[in-house]
């Protein structure tokens, strides 16, 4: 366009440079004043002068600028006379049915402005239009058919349905060329455009009438939410050959092209939400018809050899529209993120074929792993009503590789410490014998008898003392008791003595008098018996040494010297030792 | 008629009964043998029913049972039989193969020096075997005090007094022991997860919220009851309740 007016713009300043001034005339004139509202119109702003500019867009308030502004310079001679022409075209659309007036454009000439005319247009509803058997649009209007089909006009959300562009039109009327204006929106769909590869004309019945149809457009559509979805129409312009009812020279019909636009209407969906009762807990959108299934590449191998855990969803239905149940493993394996494959084929009964998920699990220690089996729910349009498809759980057979064997204490936690012990720590075989116990009915710790058995050498160390020291008594245990006994009849007889150490005539009366106790309690004699030779004989009798006997009478003999000779205090202490020993003496000898 | 048939169907079920568990055990060990671990855990359980048990029949029940890649009653018997007889190696390692079936990696959480020596020592034995070796020292101390106090030379005097005072001191460190080991094994109840995949809830209400998942043969312990609701404890330290069908409660018996 603007190519053109530069064009046309250099002729003009090529071959004129001057022109007859006229009166100034800028008018507005459209190619027609009544329409319907799906119809285009033109609207042409003309100036017949040269040289003016700043060309002033009015505002279309009730029309849609379809093409334009586009400008044009015609300039002639006609016998000298010379015409201008510059204009400024619109094509523009009604956008509502009633009677507008079209707004003034302006245009500067030498620093004045000028204003158009003000076209008024009548705009009719599509049902308003003059049915005039020979105008052409309408003949156009009524053997020409742009209908959106669906499918089904009430699915579930996430049921496939699809939606079909035809184009009709009667044996009357040709067309020879079509357009098809702006792409529908599809919101609250998830959509697929299938192509349509040729443009078949295919013969059907519309309205009763025969017909023949092309296909324009086709996309499969799935519902994502709940409630009434539009469709958007599509809307075309097509040159429609009608016939005139002439013919030419050789016979061949007469036609004329008429341009047409029309527009498939808005069609509305309902689309119904899935059921919510019996609801699976893992469901996840999946409507249609499926098959699913886990399988393992390998279910045997060695560590560090790798498998594949397949997770595969086939069947009819939203399969790009939702995602794979996962699988769970044992922490010991190692996983890594699975693979996504989709092969899916979209057709116009929905999307078919299948996807899955590919994991790659290497097991690193010897031993078998479960991996638990997997849900999937979906709904099924065939039954209306929820399915779950459960797998059987995968069990992975390590068959060599490194043992993995934490020690296990009872009574604590026992999850795997993680070590890593030689390989000959296998899976130990049953065992053949046992012993059978019976449980019984008390436990053994903190019954009586437990107590009692606990606390019975506590009591027997006093039983014991006491039963050992009357059988030493019994026994008669010579030496020790005789020992104990010589000391104590010192202690006994003796003690006086020992106070009067250093008193010459206190302690010579009472170490006689204590050897004649000794004697007395000993021996059981008399003391009206005591002489010394009784006591000699005496102890002779009972078989004592007659050395300590002689020893015992110096012991006396010394009492009685003593008396009358001067003693010191070391002779008193010997003679005290001296009586001790003798009595010890004769103890042990009787 | 019928009470004759109801008679000898009696008489049936009685010999079979009275099929000495020794024999059922070999009979069980044969199926297994034979790699018919159904029959065999059928007949294992047969003599678990009865009032007698031991370790290795618990330990066969786990190696059936693992066999059939059964995670739960498999760690559960190897479980039983390692309460049972805390020094059965195989049930140990056999253990360790059950639980790589089982999902759940539960960290446990760092022991300290006194737990790392309870598990080391205390818990290797029963508590019986503690009493009675309490015992043994109560009678040794005594016995030991005795030669002590009837003897006169200085130089075994000293040996015995010593002696007794040593076997009063083991005395005493058994008799904690035991009543330690008594407390860890009858008031720690633990539990194994039967159910595949269950919900643990921060109350034990059906409403409440879901605090973790856990699968089938976790074992966790179990701290408190209501209802039809546990709480329980993970080796991790975490907590929460389950619904008490969802789990079985390891015990010897």
């Amino acid at each position: 366009m603007r190519f053109k007016i530069f064009y046309i713009l250099f002729i003009a300043f090529v071959s004129f440079a001057g022109f007859a001034q006229n009166d100034i005339e800028f008018t507005a004139a459209v190619s027609k004043n009544k329409l319907g509202v799906h119809q285009k119109f033109k609207i042409e702003y003309t100036i017949n002068k040269q040289g003016a500019d700043h060309f002033e867009l009015p505002e279309f308030q009730n029309f849609e600028v379809v093409a334009g502004p586009s400008s044009s310079i015609n300039q002639s001679w006609i016998n000298g006379k010379v015409s201008y022409h510059q204009s400024y075209v619109f094509i523009l659309k009604p956008k509502r049915v009633g009677v507008f007036n079209l707004p003034m454009a302006s245009i500067e000439y030498r620093g004045r402005r000028k204003h158009s005319n003000i076209v008024t247009i009548t705009v009719l509803s599509q049902d308003e239009i003059p049915k005039d058997p020979n105008d052409p649009y309408f003949i156009a209007s009524e053997n020409v058919h742009l209908v959106a089909e669906i499918s089904n006009e009430k699915p579930y959300v996430g049921e496939g349905i699809y939606v079909v562009y035809k184009l009709y039109f009667s044996d009357k009327v040709g067309f020879s060329d079509s357009r098809i204006n702006g792409i529908p929106q599809y919101s609250g769909f998830w959509n697929q455009d299938i192509e349509v590869k040729r443009n078949e004309v295919k013969n059907a019945t519309f309205k009763g009438e025969k017909y023949r149809y092309i296909i324009l457009k086709r996309a499969l559509l799935i519902p994502q939410k709940s409630g009434e979805l539009a469709i958007d129409p599509i809307s075309m312009d097509i040159v429609v050959n009608i016939p005139t009812g002439r013919g030419d020279f050789f016979g061949n019909a007469i036609t004329r092209r008429v341009n047409y636009s029309t527009t498939s209407g808005k069609r509305k969906v309902k689309v119904k939400r899935l059921p919510l009762e019996n609801k699976p807990f893992g469901f996840n959108g999946a409507v249609g018809d499926f098959d699913f299934m886990i399988t393992a590449t390998r279910d045997v191998l060695r560590a560090n050899e790798a498998t594949q855990v397949n997770v595969k969803v086939s069947g009819k239905g939203n399969l790009k529209l939702f995602e794979l149940p996962k699988i769970e493993t044992p922490k010991e394996l190692e996983v890594y993120t699975p693979e996504h494959s989709e092969k899916v084929k979209t057709t116009l009964r929905g999307l078919t074929g299948s996807i899955s998920d590919s994991y790659t699990i290497v097991p690193e220690f010897k031993g078998k792993y479960k991996i638990p089996g997997v849900s999937f729910s979906y709904f099924s349009l065939k039954e209306k009503a929820y399915k779950t498809i459960t797998t059987d759980p995968l069990i992975i057979d390590v068959t060599e590789g490194k043992a993995i064997a934490g020690k296990v204490i009872s009574g604590e936690n026992t999850i795997l410490k993680q070590t890593v012990l030689s390989t000959d720590a296998d899976f130990r075989y049953i065992h053949h014998r046992t012993t059978f116990r019976v449980k019984e009915p008390e436990q053994f710790f903190k019954s009586n008898l437990f107590y009692i058995l606990l606390l019975l050498p506590l009591l027997a160390i006093p039983i014991g003392i006491f039963v050992g020291n009357k059988r030493a008594k019994r026994a008669g245990d010579i030496v020790g008791n005789k020992l104990r006994r010589a000391n104590k009849l010192a202690r006994k007889y003796l003690s006086k003595a020992k106070k009067n150490l250093g008193k010459k005539e206190a302690f010579y009366i009472s170490l006689e008098k204590a050897l004649h106790n000794y004697l007395k309690a000993t021996l059981q004699i008399e003391t009206s018996e005591i002489s010394k030779e009784n006591i000699v004989e005496i102890l002779q009798k009972r078989n004592v040494d007659s050395e300590i006997i002689t020893d015992f009478i110096s012991v006396l003999d010394d009492c009685d010297f003593a008396r009358y000779t001067p003693v010191t205090d070391t002779m008193m202490r010997e003679e005290y030792e001296k009586a001790k020993m003798v009595i010890a003496k004769i103890d042990k000898q009787i | 008629m019928k009470k004759l048939i109801l008679i000898a169907f009696g008489f049936f079920v009685t010999i079979g009964f009275s099929q000495s568990v020794d024999e059922l055990f070999n009979k069980a060990n044969d199926l297994y043998k034979d790699g018919n671990y159904e029959k065999a855990i059928s007949l294992y359980e047969k003599i678990d029913s009865t009032d007698q048990f031991s370790d290795d029949l618990y330990f066969n029940l786990g190696n059936s049972y693992y066999k059939l890649n059964r995670v739960a009653p498999s760690i559960y018997n190897f479980e039983r039989a390692l309460k049972l007889n805390p020094l059965n190696e195989d049930a140990q390692i056999n253990l360790e193969y059950a639980n790589k079936l089982a999902l759940d990696a539960v960290e446990v959480l760092p022991k300290s020096i006194f737990q790392k020596f309870s598990d080391a020592v205390i818990y290797k034995l029963t508590y019986t075997t503690w009493a009675i070796s309490a015992i043994s020292f109560s009678f040794l101390g005594a016995l030991f005090f005795l030669l002590y106090h009837f003897s006169y030379a200085s130089s075994r005097k000293l040996l015995y007094f010593n002696s007794s005072i040593l076997s009063t001191i083991i005395l005493v460190v058994c008799l904690v022991f035991a009543f330690k080991a008594y407390d860890n094994s009858e008031n720690r109840i633990e539990a194994i997860i039967f159910e595949r995949v269950v919900d643990i809830k921060n109350a034990p209400t059906l409403k409440s919220d879901t605090v973790f998942e856990l699968h089938e043969g976790t074992k966790v312990e179990v701290l408190d009851a209501i209802d039809n609701w546990k709480k329980i404890k993970l080796a991790d330290g975490k907590i929460g309740w389950v619904i008490a069908d969802y789990i079985k409660e390891i015990s010897e018996k």
